[in-house]
């Protein structure tokens, strides 16, 4: 029933409160909205300043499975005690170079037929964030096939499909999670954003052509298109120095930075054999990097993973890894955990995998959807 | 669209403070469709957006708030949630806070409720006081109760939406507007005979 004071209101509302626009302005507001590029606004941020995040890349989908990477740095501090899993070997440097050096070595030696004109890459991710307003643990997943073109030129297709939401804890069977909102004007004071429902239920696949797509990746503030990502150096130390370049400029820590980087040019992006392998030996020089031989993915499947915890200060700490097949080279994900709880990933403890990115196939390919 | 978030997502971090430029237009990533979708959405919710923004600022500066707020909504075009209607109000609320100051906006909203009061005959349906007298007391209180009731009253709105609305709990929502209909009623009560309603104002369930 409703409150009799919000009867009144009600029932004083003006009779012309509501009106459909004139064909004018309607006419006018549509243009000057399609005037700018639809999908231009501010992304969600989450955290509040000054521990700034940024979503890496665009993420739209509310599955925040953007990797919100803490911009604080803290030297030094990569080697916390408490790492979700504490690896099973000892840190030691020979072991990580010894693994990943032949990880190299086998990446080195796969080979792409010159008639492969597209990168195709298939993944699930893996996201999972507090509840809104409640106190569930929620996993989120979402599939992504991508095909792009080797030169740049044609066109290229994407396949998405939300594959369903559940409860890691606090149960329920429908939640309202996150998702990004604008604030109105840019250097808005605070982060805005709402809210929206998941269930369990698995979306409809989403497949897009797309005509044309000039630099779909970026490296810190740099956006590459596929081809200039395989012109990168295949030399590790000229491959960091290029890596460091184009994460220019960054706050963060740069063993942080390069790991992530690095990671990503092993797990998704599109790459030669030979930059492949140098992002592996890259990986093994950088200090803190430890080994965990014998794991495996959230998808369960072995493998061997190498990890950088990296601390945040307030922002909490987190502990990121890429996990492969040792023998061939293949990568089969990168996840991040909380290491300690902070202000960058509120409401989740210690332990928890917030993102999982897993690769189901990546390379290059003749055949397109 | 969601498709090209994971394409360009490289997990690398990147500088603030920016607004994140977006690394690709996603405008080129867009259905041919989508400027229909996106003006069946300007029909569908223009008008309670622009009511809403007339409740808060008046006509004039309720026109150019409303065709900001599909600005915003057509570069956020993707990320709408399925229903769109509180997210459009909070982004109509936060393009008015930054558009014009607080005082500006309460001179504006005081005289389109006195103007209201002046165009509105009629009494209540349950016959107890004029819909003028609502409308002048609605017209004399703070700007956030007045907001409050008419996201209530004439949106309609459940609490949880206007919550998003306002960017606050549902707790605090409730506890507002509990204060909210006690200062109407008070000031129905000193502008008003009858007492049998505002007697009967209590506490939200």
């Amino acid at each position: 029933m409703k409150h009799p004071i919000d009867r009144l209101v009600e029932q004083s509302r003006p009779d012309d409160y509501t009106q459909p626009p004139d064909a004018d302005r309607r006419d006018r507001d549509l243009a000057r909205a399609f005037a700018v590029p639809a999908g231009t606004g501010a992304r969600r941020r989450r955290s509040v300043r000054p521990v700034a995040f940024v979503v890496a890349g665009l993420a739209t989908c509310s599955v925040a499975a953007a990797i919100a990477i803490p911009l604080l740095n803290n030297p030094g501090s990569s080697n916390l005690e408490a790492t979700p899993t504490t690896p099973t070997a000892s840190p030691r440097a020979a072991a990580v170079r010894s693994v990943l050096f032949e990880a190299a070595a086998a990446a080195a030696g796969t080979t792409a037929p010159n008639s492969a004109r597209y990168w195709h890459h298939s993944s699930l991710d893996i996201s999972v964030e507090r509840e809104a307003a409640g106190p569930a643990l929620i996993e989120q997943r979402r599939t992504v096939d991508l095909w792009l073109p080797r030169d740049d030129a044609g066109a290229s297709w994407s396949i998405s499909q939300f594959q369903g939401a559940r409860a890691l804890t606090g149960g329920g069977d429908r939640w309202r999670v996150a998702v990004g909102a604008p604030c109105p004007k840019p250097g808005a004071a605070k982060p805005c954003w709402t809210t929206k429902e998941v269930t369990s239920r698995a979306g409809a696949p989403d497949k897009q052509r797309i005509e044309t797509v000039a630099k779909p990746f970026a490296i810190g503030s740099t956006n590459l298109s596929v081809a200039e990502l395989g012109r990168l150096p295949d030399n590790p130390a000229e491959l960091k120095t290029k890596l460091l370049a184009l994460s220019q400029p960054s706050p963060g820590d740069p063993n942080a930075t390069l790991f992530e980087t690095t990671s990503a040019l092993i797990n998704r992006l599109p790459t030669t054999p030979a930059v492949r392998a140098a992002a592996f030996q890259l990986l093994a020089g950088i200090p803190g990097v430890q080994l965990l031989p014998k794991t495996s993915d959230a998808l369960g499947r072995p493998g061997t993973a190498v990890a950088l915890t990296t601390d945040h200060g307030p922002a909490g700490a987190h502990e990121t890894r890429l996990i492969f097949d040792p023998q061939s080279g293949k990568p089969l994900a990168y996840e991040a955990r909380i290491v300690r709880p902070g202000t960058a990933w509120p409401g989740l403890p210690p332990g928890t995998r917030y993102l999982a990115e897993l690769t189901k196939t990546t390379g290059w390919t003749t055949a397109t959807p | 669209m969601t498709v090209l978030a994971t394409a360009v997502r490289t997990g690398v971090e990147r500088p603030l403070p920016d607004e994140t430029v977006p690394i690709q237009r996603r405008s080129e990533w867009l259905n041919p469709g989508d400027e229909l979708r996106f003006a069946e959405l300007y029909d569908a919710h223009y008008p309670k957006v622009l009511a809403y923004l007339i409740s808060r600022a008046g006509r004039q500066l309720a026109e150019e708030a409303a065709s900001e707020t599909f600005v915003v909504a057509w570069r956020r075009f993707g990320d709408l949630p399925h229903d769109p209607l509180p997210w459009l109000l909070g982004v109509a609320r936060n393009v008015l806070r930054d558009s014009h100051r607080a005082s500006v906006r309460y001179e504006a909203a005081v005289e389109q409720f006195q103007h209201w009061a002046e165009t509105t005959t009629g009494d209540v349906a349950d016959g107890v006081v004029d819909r003028s007298e609502v409308l002048r007391a609605v017209a004399e209180l703070a700007d956030q109760d007045r907001e409050l009731l008419i996201l209530t009253a004439w949106h309609a709105m459940s609490a949880r939406d206007a919550a998003q609305v306002l960017g606050c709990s549902r707790a605090t929502f409730f506890v507002r507007l509990h204060r909210a209909r006690r200062r109407l009623a008070a000031k129905l009560l000193g502008a008003s005979t009858h007492t049998s309603v505002v007697a009967s104002e209590r506490t939200p369930k």
